[in-house]
Formats: C-alpha cells, structure tokens, sequence
C-alpha cells in the first residue's frame, strides 16, 4: 500500500492508495472515476500490447523490428512530417519529441495549442495573473467557473479548492463563493449552495457580459435593467460585487471561452477585463486558471520554451527552428504535412471532420496505448506504456507545478515509455542518415 | 429548425473510455447521442424509436436523443467524438466547437455507425 | 577522461598567490595534479605567450525557472527579443556563458513547489555544472520558527527540504511581500509585522541567516533587499546590513573542503539599492566588515531585458511608468509572488545610469575579496557584455568612453566621471573566478587552479607582460571576447570558435548538517502541516533524479 499520484487528469492527485505488488494493481484508493478508468488502462479490453501494422486494411501484430522499420520508412519518405499530441506524455518524451521533430525537418504541436495554448498565447500580448491551487485553498473566497466544467473532465478539483478548509479560510465552503457562467446547466451546478451564484448566460452572448463588465466596472449603478445575455439585474450586481470585493477571487477557464468568433476575441476581451478589475480593486486580486484536461498539456509549454523559446508550432528545417505563420489547423487545412505522427491523442476523434479527414488521407504512425478511431485509421501503431503507471516522468498540473510521475508497475509485454520508443525512433533515424 | 450545437465532455459519454473499454456498440450508445430540452423533444415531435438528424454545409450526421432538462431551449448538446466533430467548424484558422449553427430534425433513419465513418476516412486515402 | 598539459602559460590563481608567473597546469581524471602517473595519452596545449586563468564561476544568474519561462514566453512574439537572447534557451545560455569562460553556474531563485522545472532544465543545460538557491522568504511551513526561537527546528525542516528537491542555498527575498494579496500594495517597512503573520520581514532575514549557519551550509543566506531599484532599498538595505551584524553571526559552513566562505550575508545585485547615487555608507559597511559580501549586478544595456523578479515595489514602478511590456504574475502555492515581463535600459535615462555607475563604484571601493561580478543575467546584461564591462573595471578610457552619450544630469554630478581608479587583470580573476567560488563555499574546487581543483580553465590569447590592459582595454576585450580555450574537468569544451555542447555538468546540492535534534517529531509536524493546507503531501517535494550526476557538497 502505498500513495501515487495519478495520471488521469490534469489535477495530478498525489493522494491515490495503490495496492501493487510491482507486477500487479490489486487495488485503487481514493482515485475519482477518471482516476479509476486511467488505472483500469492497464488491462483494458482494447489496450494494445504489441505493434501493429496495417496489412490490405486490417490492423495486423507485427514485431517491433518491422513497426519500427516501417515507421522509419514513411518518415523517411516524408518531407514535412507533422508530429501532434503530446499532452498525454511525460515532459521527458515531449523534449524527445520535439528533437525528433527537429530531425526530421517536422512541424510539431501538442493539444494545448486548441486548447489552454490559446490564452497563453494571448498572454504574451496582454499578460496575465496565474495562481496555483494550494493558493485557492488558502486563500480563495470567490471561484468562477467560466465555460468550465470541472465535475466532468477535472473531477476532484472542486473538492480540492472549494470545499477544503485552507489557512485563511478556515470555514472552507461557507466562506468560498462558487459563480459558474455557462450556457447549459452542466453536473458542475450540483454543488451550488444558496450564497452561490449560477448564472446560465445565453449561448455566444458571453462577449456582452464581459462588455458590459468592463464598462460597469465596479460601479453597479448603470448596470441595464433588463439585463444583459440573459442574466438579469441583480445577479449581475451581486457578479460585479464579487468580483470587486473578493479578497483572493480566482477565474477557472474552459472550453467555452476559446471558442472563436469573426467580430472579437473573447480571450482578448477577458484579459483586459480582468487588468482592468486588478487595477481598480482595492480589496484583492483575480488570477486565472487555465483547466486542461490532459494530465500533461501544460508541460509542452514549458518544455518548448526551454529548448527553443517558443511555446507551440515549431517548424524545423535543416536542424533549424523557422519562423512559421503556420498553425496546427492551418497545417492540415491547407494539407501543408505529408505523413503524421500522433502522439497519445485521438484527432480523428476530436478534430472537425473536415481537418481529421486530411490527416486520415496520410500516412499516420500513432504511439498510443489503446484503440481509438485514430489506431482505425493508423498505418502503423506503436504502443507504450502508461505513464504514471508503468512508467515515470515529470508532468505539469493544469496550475503549472511540475508534479512527478512514478512507474508502479512493470509495463506490460515490457513496452517501451513514450520518451524510450521517441528515442529510438530518434535513434534509428539518426543512424540511417536521412532527411 | 435552426438550433445550435454545444458539444462537451460529458464523464458518463467519454469517447477515450468507451474506445479503451467498450465494444463498437457502447461506443455508438454512448457517444452517438445527443440532448435537448423536454419542450424541444415535443417541438421536433419525437418518439423514443427516432432519431435525430443534426446537419450544417459541413456534414450531417444521424444520432440518438434524450431529453435533458439542463438543456436550454434551442441548443442540442452532444458529446465530443467523432460523431459531434462532424459538424464542428474551422474558422479562420480556429475550431469552433460550441454554439455551431445546425439544421436538426426527426428522422426515422439508422443512427451513423462508427465503421461508416471510419471507412468514409479510409476511402478518401 | 584523457590527461591534459596546459604548458607555458603566464597562470593567474589568486587562491594561490599565482600572478602571472610561467607554469605548467596538469589536469588528470578531470583534477588539477602536480604530475602524471603515466605519460600516455597526455593531450598537451602550449599556452606559450598566454594567459591562463581558472574558469568562471556565476553566482546569481536566472536561467533555470518557471519565471524565466514566461519571459522567454513574452519575448517569443518580439522580434528585439529573439534578434538579441536567442529564445533564451537552454543551449544560448549555456553556449553563451562557455563562450565567456564560465563552467559554473548559480540559479538564484526557486521556490520549492516549482524546483522540478529548475531540476529537469538543469539537468538538460549542456556542460555546466550548477546548483540552485531555494526561496524560503515565504515558507508558511516555518510561521512558528519565523515567529519563535526555533532555530534548530527550523534548520532540521530546511536541511530535509533541501534534501528533497537538491537546492544549494537559502534566498531570502521579501519576506511573505506575496501575502498582501492587492497587487497594489506595496510594503513601506521591513520592521512591521503583516495582518496574517505574527513576525516582520527582518525576523525572517534573521532566523534564515541562522538557520543557514547552523546547517553549516557551503554558502552564507544570499538576499535580495525589498524595493530595489526604487528609493525605498536605500535605507531597507542599511537596516537589514545593520540587523544582521548585530547578530553576531559567524561563518559555520560544514563542508570538508579547505577554502572556506569567510561572510555571513550575500548580497545580491548590490548596483541596485543606492538610486540616489550614493553608495558610500555601504562601501564604509563592508569595508569594515569583511563578513559581508556582494555580486554586484552590472548594466549593460541591451536592446531589451528581461525582467524576472519576485519584487513588487520594482513591478509597481515598472507598471506606473507605462512600461509597454505585458506582465505574467503568479502566485505560487502560497511560496511567494511571481513576475515576469521586459524592459529597456537606457543611457538617456538617468535612473538607469545610476544603477550602472553604482556596480563600477562599489568595483572601486571595496576589496575584490567581497565583490563578485554579476549581471542578474538576464536581467541588467547579457553575459555576452561581459568583455565590455570588464574594460570599464580595467580601464579609465574605456570608462569615459561608454559614458560620453550618458545623460547629461547624470555625468554632471556622479563621482564616477571623477574617479580614476582601476583593477588589476588580477582584481578582475579574483571577481570573476576566485572571490565567487569561494562565497559558494566550493573555493577548493572552483576557480582555483591549485591541486586538487576541478580541471577547469581557460587560456586567453593575452601576455599581460606586454599589454596595459588599462591603455590597450581594445586587446583586452578582444581576449575575453575570443577566449582560444575553455577547458572543463580537463575536457575542451570550447576551442577558438568550435563549441563542444555534449557532455553534462552536475547539479551542486547541499542540505547541511543539523545538530540532533528530534528529527522524526519535527518532520512529522511539517508533515501534518502540508497535508492540511497544500495540494501534495510534503513527500512529493521528493525529486527523482540520477545520482549520477549530483554532487553532494555537505
């Protein structure tokens, strides 16, 4: 018995009681149903143990020898190779990959760049306030949920910030306010009490909210009787008076409030709100959190920006880093790619059909730990280990802490980790001297 | 009727753990789905042996529905998978995956298989 | 390793009163010898008319921290940026300093919630040896030791702390300043306590720098005063100098080695507390106090800066001056305060020039044996300026010269335009090697040529015998700038223009030694007190990393 940390989310719990003898997982404690899944992985039904290659349109177990020769075969006969995912590795195998990228005249990207990469993309322009969690719990008095719904995707993080008892907030839940903007009554409005605040806000009409609150800005008197994006009067007061007033008010980000639009940019528009909030505020602060759910997005960052001062879409040819306008989406729109390396993320899953089937009419290699559409689609599959199972690694918390993964188990059929099979492909490359 | 479509990760409908741990026809239960609110299930006057049709200039695509009253009027909300990007839109270089304007209707047809989709992908190779 | 003879050189070793006499320098397994067992192998290069020189050794540099990474994040999207630092990644640092002579390097401040990132980028910076200093200003775990006298108690939580994540050394910088949670408030005095902690800033200065001496640590407390660069640090810097002489603090550092740090307090970036111009009541303290040291923080201004700090009094000035740049700040897990954002130095703004004469003043005035040369890179410099700045120390022309297009009320009344005085080609090995090494507590080993030192050097194409460096400042440079050898544990890692970037430096740690104490009883409360108000446990402060290439000091 003894604790890990778990690698099914971004939180990075630490607190997960694993039975194992070092071959074996007998028992989970304490883990979530995200938690739970991440470590039935292991021996899930679909789990896939060795290489695979697609031999007249089945999936066919092959030696590691002929995966990896095959593998090599299609980078070699690619000239713009486009290497994508990465937010479900170690920190360890995005460096490697972003070497082979760098190697093999690549394009690479992790998932962060759809997701959490966009708002620290626009912090570079605008700046930004972060806090990490154990500052929530210490000091937070005001959480909002914008476009977030941790109780599906971070499921323990409402636990961790809002209802435990922190330092300076030692009547923990009572003293927390808990504010979600959403269009759709999401499993995350469970835990609202009285004193909170929900605030179901008309489809796209979060950009009026936001106008209205820059306007407005702590002075609740002008604020339009018949409300604005469906939210009404008072709610919006008691908004504004919240974010005013709140001593240690944190802002947790999803989904919703990245979603483009062709008139504005609703990233750009929250982060001069809350500049603005900052300066005026007499009493506290507001600072962001960035809720990513793939336990490692916020590592690619960081290592991208330690190895090339970059921290998404790098472009290499000829060794060398390049200025590039291109993007990840536009890479695949624009068909700029020839073959693709997909690295522990599902595209054809969870990319608009329009650009997953671009990426399904090249030739793919997925390094992955079990089916999904896009090993329906692989020419080549390439398994591993689970990482912070079967095998270790930094990661990063979706608060930016660098949270260390430990192996629990040997991994199974001793599959390779990510960062052992980037390298040999690395490897293998580098000897045969290719282009 | 024009609607928009929300899609979200849903705990219950996780496209990751149905392909880690079911069979295609969890996969299709699970995740070929879609939600409304009660007033719009009367709306579109559907029965529980109907599905729905959701489609844009990108594509259409055939699912189950449900009722939720979480729902607001006017939007269906479907788990992410590669059934919702169907319909979800690149946009000036962005991905648009919520409040994507869609045409929805009844219809009596057979919910899109995942093999059907697959093998639309693989044919284009 | 193979055996290295660097024959005929004119060697300059302070540490052991070698100035410029002609003499052999025989590195085998990486150590400085005085003969080889066997004569095989022996890879020879004659330095004859060449100056040879211990490597160099950086004390307080940025280049291994989340902080730097949300500079370089700004600066990724700016062209001046990337023309001038290169991304500020890893290799350009590395590339950089080696180019420079450096084969040490010291990361001045982490917290520990965030030492994983400083670990896993040090342990992908090339060549280099390092280590890094943990910021314990804010550590909540130690409000009681803080408060209390609870020294040792406090000493057996750190050492094991430091352990954990392999830290080096203990920063002090503005004590739980992160605490007054209004980013616009800033703190108007050291000596007043917070309306959440029951101590004042200087009782944390204080309580670190015993701590620090009871672990026996190979460096002393290395601080950081409150409002630097504005004109509250004049007189937080006198305060907190006086404080902790009235300690009556002597250096206690444990390590085995023979060369040990003679202060008990390390300043950082001393350029930058005097604005007015005036730093002669800090020059009388340390010339009166040889416990006390300094880095001094050149300026070199560059295009355009990063700023890393974790000081509010700076980013409210910066902020209230419409400084351009976009700023990152964060909180982190209740460690302390966060900033990061650019800047321009100017030679048209006198402020600017201040801090610039101020590290040459302070150069002037105080014994080198105090001083060691810095740039708070990346900071006020690049390290690449090096070459420049070291001829403003050298020379008096090359001085005036810089000066000349300075702003003009600032070369009316600075003493510096006045003052003649010049270092010595010696001065400058003592600041640059000699003098850092031994702050660090790792004199034996570093910056040292004499037996048993790490086989570090550099041969410069410079003969002193028949160079002015104070007239021909033009050679001197052009030395530095094009140093013909790094050598590091005997390896050539730089020779003329080819740079060797693969091998791997270790990472320097120490945790001290506690006196005995009830070690279990006293983690075991940290312990309790992590678990009730952090996200980890205390355990996941724990690093994972190779022994193999650590280096355990004490």
């Amino acid at each position: 018995m003894k604790r890990f940390t778990c690698s099914g989310c971004s939180l990075l719990c630490d607190d997960i009681i694993v039975q194992s003898d070092g071959l074996f997982i007998s028992e989970v404690m304490g883990a979530c149903l995200k938690g739970k899944e991440r470590f039935d992985q292991v021996s899930a039904k679909n789990r896939i143990t060795s290489p695979l290659i697609r031999k007249d349109g089945e999936l066919k177990e092959v030696s590691w020898d002929e995966a990896t020769k095959k593998a090599i075969e299609i980078i070699k006969n690619s000239s713009i190779p486009l290497l994508y995912g990465f937010s479900n590795v170690s920190c360890e195998a995005q460096d490697v990959g972003i070497k082979l990228a760098q190697k093999i005249n690549g394009f690479i990207d992790s998932n962060a760049s759809i997701c959490q990469g966009k708002i620290l993309n626009k912090a570079k322009s605008l700046g930004i306030n972060l806090t990490t969690i154990t500052e929530i719990i210490n000091k937070g008095d005001l959480i909002i949920l914008w476009g977030a719904n941790p109780a599906e995707t971070v499921p323990r993080l409402l636990n961790k910030v809002l209802f435990s008892r922190g330092k300076f907030r030692m009547t923990g839940r009572e003293i927390k306010t808990l504010v979600i903007v959403d269009p759709i009554k999401t499993a995350s409005f469970r835990v609202m009490g009285v004193r909170d605040l929900p605030l179901i806000i008309e489809p796209n009409k979060d950009i009026d909210l936001i106008r209205m609150l820059k306007e407005e800005c702590c002075s609740v008197d002008s604020i339009p009787s018949q409300g604005v994006a469906g939210i009404d009067k008072n709610d919006l007061k008691r908004l504004l008076l919240h974010l005013t007033g709140a001593e240690n008010g944190v802002i947790i980000l999803g989904q919703g409030v990245i979603q483009p639009h062709p008139d504005y940019n609703l990233v750009e528009e929250l982060l001069e709100l809350l500049q603005m909030i900052n300066e005026r505020q007499e009493k506290g602060r507001i600072s962001l959190l960035l809720m990513g759910g793939h336990f490692n997005m916020a590592g690619f960052d960081h290592v991208a920006l330690s190895s090339f001062g970059v921290s998404g879409k790098l472009e290499f040819k000829h060794n060398q880093l390049i200025k590039t306008d291109d993007t990840l989406v536009s890479k695949i729109e624009k068909e700029n790619f020839d073959s693709s390396i997909i690295v522990g993320t599902d595209p054809i899953s969870h990319l608009p059909h329009s650009l997953s089937s671009k990426i399904a009419k090249k030739p793919l290699i997925l390094i992955d730990n079990h089916h999904t559409a896009t090993s329906h689609i692989a020419e080549v599959v390439l398994p591993t280990a689970i990482t912070g199972i079967e095998s270790g690694g930094l990661a990063y918390r979706l608060d930016q802490v660098p949270i260390e993964l430990n192996k629990i188990i040997n991994p199974s059929n001793n599959l390779p980790s990510d960062e052992e099979l980037l390298n040999q492909l690395y490897r293998l490359i580098n000897q045969g001297g290719s282009e | 009727m024009e609607f928009l479509l929300n899609s979200m990760r849903k705990i219950n409908n996780d496209q990751v753990k149905e392909h880690a741990f079911g069979t295609e026809q969890s996969l299709e239960e699970r995740l070929a789905i879609c939600f409304i609110n009660p007033k719009d299930f009367e709306k579109l006057k559907l029965v529980s042996s109907l599905h729905l049709k959701i489609s844009n200039k990108e594509k259409d695509v055939i699912v189950n529905v449900e009722k939720d009253d979480n729902v607001p009027e006017g939007t269906v909300v479907m788990p992410v998978s590669i059934w919702s990007n169907r319909l979800s839109v690149v946009q000036n270089n962005e991905l648009l995956y919520k409040n994507i304007a869609v045409k929805i209707e009844a219809t009596s047809e057979p919910i899109m298989k995942f093999k059907e989709i697959i093998n639309e992908l693989l044919v284009k190779k | 390793m193979p055996k290295l003879l660097v024959k005929n050189g004119f060697v300059f070793d302070p540490f052991n009163n070698i100035e410029g006499e002609k003499k052999d320098i025989l590195i085998n397994d990486g150590k400085v010898v005085d003969k080889f067992v066997s004569s095989s192998n022996i890879k020879e290069i004659d330095a004859k008319g060449k100056t040879v020189i211990p490597a160099a050794v950086e004390i307080h540099a940025h280049i291994a921290s989340q902080q730097l990474s949300w500079a370089r994040l700004i600066g990724s999207d700016n062209q001046d940026f990337h023309n001038h630092w290169n991304g500020l990644t890893l290799n350009a640092i590395a590339k950089d300093y080696i180019s420079n002579g450096y084969t040490f390097i010291v990361e001045a401040n982490v917290f520990p919630s965030l030492t994983k990132q400083t670990i896993f980028d040090l342990q992908r910076l090339p060549v280099l040896d390092k280590a890094f200093l943990l910021n314990t200003s804010n550590l909540w775990a130690l409000e009681l030791e803080f408060q209390k006298e609870m020294v040792a108690e406090g000493a057996v939580f750190l050492s094991n702390l430091l352990e954990k994540v392999k830290a080096f050394g203990l920063k002090a910088y503005d004590p739980f300043e992160a605490e007054y949670w209004n980013w616009k408030v800033v703190r108007k005095s050291l000596t007043e306590k917070g309306r959440l902690f029951n101590f004042t800033p200087m009782d944390v200065y204080e309580k670190l720098s015993r701590f620090v001496e009871h672990l026996g640590l190979p460096h002393s407390i290395h601080a950081h005063i409150e409002g630097y660069e504005t004109h509250y640090s004049k007189e937080n810097l006198l305060r907190t100098l006086i404080k902790v002489k009235s300690l009556g603090l002597k250096p206690n550092p444990k390590n085995d080695f023979g060369i040990k740090r003679s202060q008990i307090f390390h300043l950082a970036h001393g350029s930058s507390y005097n604005m007015d111009g005036d730093n002669s009541e800090l020059i009388k303290i340390y010339n009166e106090n040889q416990d006390f040291d300094m880095d001094l923080g050149f300026i070199g201004f560059n295009a355009l800066n990063p700023l890393i700090t974790s000081d509010r009094h700076l980013i409210t000035k910066l902020i209230n001056s419409a400084n351009p740049y976009k700023l990152i700040r964060s909180s982190v897990e209740s460690e302390g305060d966060s900033f990061a954002t650019l800047r321009k130095f100017s030679k048209k703004k006198k402020e600017d020039c201040i801090m610039w004469a101020n590290a040459i003043d302070l150069a002037l005035s105080i014994t080198p044996w105090q001083l060691q040369f810095s740039i708070n890179y990346p900071n006020y410099a690049d390290i690449i300026n090096l070459p420049e700045i070291a001829s403003w120390l050298i020379s008096n022309n090359a001085r005036e010269q810089y000066m000349t297009d300075m702003e003009s009320s600032f070369l009316k009344g600075n003493s510096l335009i006045s003052n003649s005085k010049v270092l010595t080609f010696n001065d400058f090995i003592i600041l640059t090697r000699s003098s850092p090494a031994k702050s660090l507590g790792i004199g034996s080993i570093k910056g040292n040529l004499g037996l048993g030192a790490d086989g570090d050097l550099n041969i410069l194409n410079l003969n002193l015998n028949d160079t002015d460096i104070s007239r021909d400042y033009e050679k001197f440079k052009s030395a530095l700038v094009n140093i013909e050898y790094v050598i590091k544990a005997g390896g050539i890692i730089k020779d003329h223009e080819k740079i060797n970037l693969n091998s791997s430096g270790k990472v320097f740690w120490a945790s001290g030694k506690p006196e005995k104490e009830d070690i279990k009883s006293i983690l075991t409360k940290k312990e309790v007190f992590y678990q009730k108000y952090y996200s980890n446990f205390y355990n996941s402060y724990n690093t994972d990393i190779n022994k193999e290439i650590l280096r355990k000091i004490v």
